[in-house]
């Protein structure tokens, strides 16, 4: 039995773009998720890290690659097989409001993915939700409304509600937070966080937002161009971000304290296109370390230091400032 | 030191179908020569409507009670819009979030920006669009003689900004205002856009009103703040004294919102829950204070101050500075 509740390997994705083109979204993205753990998955627009996220959902089909959960690959289950596995893996969405269906009252939304798995009656429905609600801090009250009458923050703690009612294992956190104003942001976070502990969940969170990351997540994972060039525990990361894209990417991150101000690292111009992606490492035209060998072949991913995958030819165990 | 831009007693409401909503709500705030002001709210403090009213650009039904907006000893409010439109676009200009929906879908980004230039200046066609290729080069478009030629679609979203940029200093403005410049940019990019205005705010020698939510782009990228909620404002400082001891508890609640660290948060209470107000006379924080006292429920607490450059209204801004903590 893996240690990993959750793991992806050598997952890509390409879309078809017409021409005999394609968006190169994922390009080889291998992770795992220990039961109770929670892993960021960071990275700028473009990054692919939705994608990957839609692939665990098995919302897209890969086109190459395995997701294996808790010991099943879960692509190549016949879809009813993995339709009793979908209680066990939930999502969140970005938008709380677009994600809930506006002509239903809360209390049905939340209840519908019971009536979808499992074979729980009525009683047992109304008992979950009471319980489900009273866990997101919810009034029961809300049940009878619909969507328009609640607030941002009231939203997404219904569509939190609806992810952890069939009592998930793991839950894909997709953006939770960047539809919502700093404090309701802040309570979300909160209650993401302490659900986590409470229920022992595995979280998948994406996000461009940093600090919400650095609030939640154990470990994370830092993403460019549809692979992953950086993945260690989530502080530490912070603290010493060792590849040149993670660097640029955290000492980005401005703090609400003037007197914080990180000597910035910076990379030029844009993110390339993801139809045509550079040969070699994807970020060595922005790269003020690049070399000869990054233009040849792709860096592995190697441990740096201790529990640190970064993958650059430049940073060694020896060497990590070049 | 004298306000370029003085804003008093600003009352603006909306007239909805059940009644009358007041948004601004006796609003003064001023913006002193040459410096940056952050003015930063959640949705609904009311900000957006405090840049459209004092350039004119409230229409029915919103209305405009009472107040004056002094530029240069000229009441805005009060202005005609044919003097407004001398004003607008070139002593005063505002970039806009979402900037590629601001942006003519139709027109290259060259005859754009020239046209901003010829609108207050005599000059030829070929020199406005010489002069718009010098505005590409200093807001960071690589190519600027292609891109003169490019339409907005041909152009990310942090081009589109930058485009934004060019225009709005296009006549080397006095007063950039910069409504939420880095909402839906990447942070990498964010940062490359507020250091492009930040520069050229310098060299043009121009004033920037920074409108955000994001408390961290205000901390490193302004030298004062003015915090706004619900139509007020309830807080002005410069910016150490207001990240190191905010004199509003809404202000310190932002703050703790804001940050990274795990546990911060979770010591003081951040609870968005409300109780009604008592009474409309009373501070308008009072439904979601955790420190209020019984006065704050009658009383509109008027700004005290703290020091010279800081200003909180809130009866207990001393305390709270000092670090009274937040049940």
């Amino acid at each position: 039995m893996s240690e990993y509740l959750l793991e992806v390997s050598d997952l890509v994705k390409h879309f078809p773009a017409g021409r005999s083109r394609s968006v190169k979204a994922i390009n080889g993205v291998s992770l795992g998720i220990k039961r109770g753990e929670a892993l960021a998955l960071v990275g700028e627009s473009g990054s692919g890290k939705t994608t990957v996220g839609r692939c665990i959902l098995r919302l897209l089909e890969p086109t190459e690659g395995n997701i294996v959960f808790q010991g099943e690959d879960i692509h190549s289950l016949k879809s009813n097989a993995f339709r009793k596995m979908r209680d066990k893996i939930q999502m969140v969405f970005q938008e709380p409001y677009d994600s809930l269906n506006p002509r239903m009252p809360i209390g049905r939304i939340v209840v519908e993915p019971l009536l979808l798995v499992g074979n729980a009656t009525e009683p047992e429905r109304k008992d979950r939700l009471e319980e489900i609600f009273s866990m997101v801090q919810l009034d029961l009250s809300v049940a009878e409304k619909f969507p328009h009458q609640l607030s941002a923050g009231e939203q997404q703690r219904v569509g939190i509600a609806r992810a952890l009612i069939t009592k998930p294992e793991l839950v894909v956190l997709d953006e939770p937070t960047s539809a919502l104003d700093v404090s309701v942001r802040a309570e979300i976070l909160n209650l993401l966080g302490e659900l986590q502990q409470s229920l022992n969940l595995s979280y998948l969170f994406i996000s461009h937002d940093l600090t919400a990351v650095r609030r939640v997540c154990d470990r994370i994972a830092v993403m460019y161009l549809g692979k992953i060039v950086e993945i260690g525990e989530t502080e530490s990361l912070f603290e010493n971000p060792l590849h040149p894209y993670s660097k640029a990417l955290l000492s980005s991150v401005l703090y609400p304290d003037p007197k914080h101000t990180p000597s910035r690292f910076v990379l030029t111009g844009e993110i390339p296109s993801p139809i045509n992606l550079p040969n070699g490492c994807h970020l060595r035209q922005r790269c003020p370390w690049a070399v000869d060998t990054c233009e040849i072949q792709y860096p592995e991913l190697n441990e740096v230091i201790t529990d640190r995958f970064v993958s650059c030819y430049r940073v060694s165990a020896e060497n990590n400032q070049p | 030191m004298d306000a370029l831009l003085d804003i008093r007693d600003l009352k603006v409401s909306f007239q909805g179908e059940s009644g009358e909503v007041d948004v601004l709500n006796n609003t003064s705030l001023s913006l002193l020569n040459k410096e940056s002001l952050g003015i930063v709210g959640e949705s609904g403090s009311g900000k957006t409507i405090l840049i459209k009213s004092i350039l004119g650009l409230l229409e029915p039904p919103w209305k405009i009670h009472n107040g004056q907006a002094l530029f240069d000893g000229v009441d805005l409010i009060a202005s005609s819009e044919e003097s407004l439109t001398k004003i607008r676009g070139r002593d005063i200009a505002v970039t806009t979030p979402e900037p590629r929906k601001h942006l003519n879908p139709l027109m290259t980004i060259g005859n754009q920006i020239a046209n901003v230039i010829r609108a207050h200046n005599p000059i030829s066609k070929p020199e406005s669009l010489r002069n718009a290729k010098e505005l590409l080069t200093k807001v960071g478009i690589p190519d600027p003689a292609v891109r003169l030629n490019s339409y907005p679609h041909e152009l990310s979203g942090g081009m589109c900004q930058r485009v934004i940029i060019a225009m709005a200093l296009a006549n080397s403005t006095r007063v950039l205002i910069a409504d939420e410049p880095t909402a839906g940019l990447d942070v990498t990019i964010s940062r490359q856009i507020l250091d492009v205005m930040r520069d050229l705010v310098r060299d043009f020698d121009s004033s920037l009103i920074l409108v955000s939510r994001d408390l961290g782009v205000v901390a490193h990228y302004c030298e004062r703040v003015a915090v706004m909620y619900k139509g007020r404002v309830l807080e002005v400082a410069d910016i150490a004294s207001f990240f190191e001891g905010p004199g509003h508890p809404y202000s310190r609640h932002l703050i703790l919102a804001s940050q990274a660290s795990r546990d911060s948060a979770l010591s003081e209470n951040l609870s968005t829950e409300q109780r009604a107000a008592s009474s409309t006379n009373g501070c308008v924080y009072y439904p979601r204070c955790p420190v209020s006292i019984d006065r704050c429920q009658s009383e509109t607490p008027k700004e005290e101050k703290l020091s010279k450059t800081h200003l909180a209204a809130c009866f207990r801004s001393s305390e709270v500075a000092s670090g009274l903590t937040l049940k």
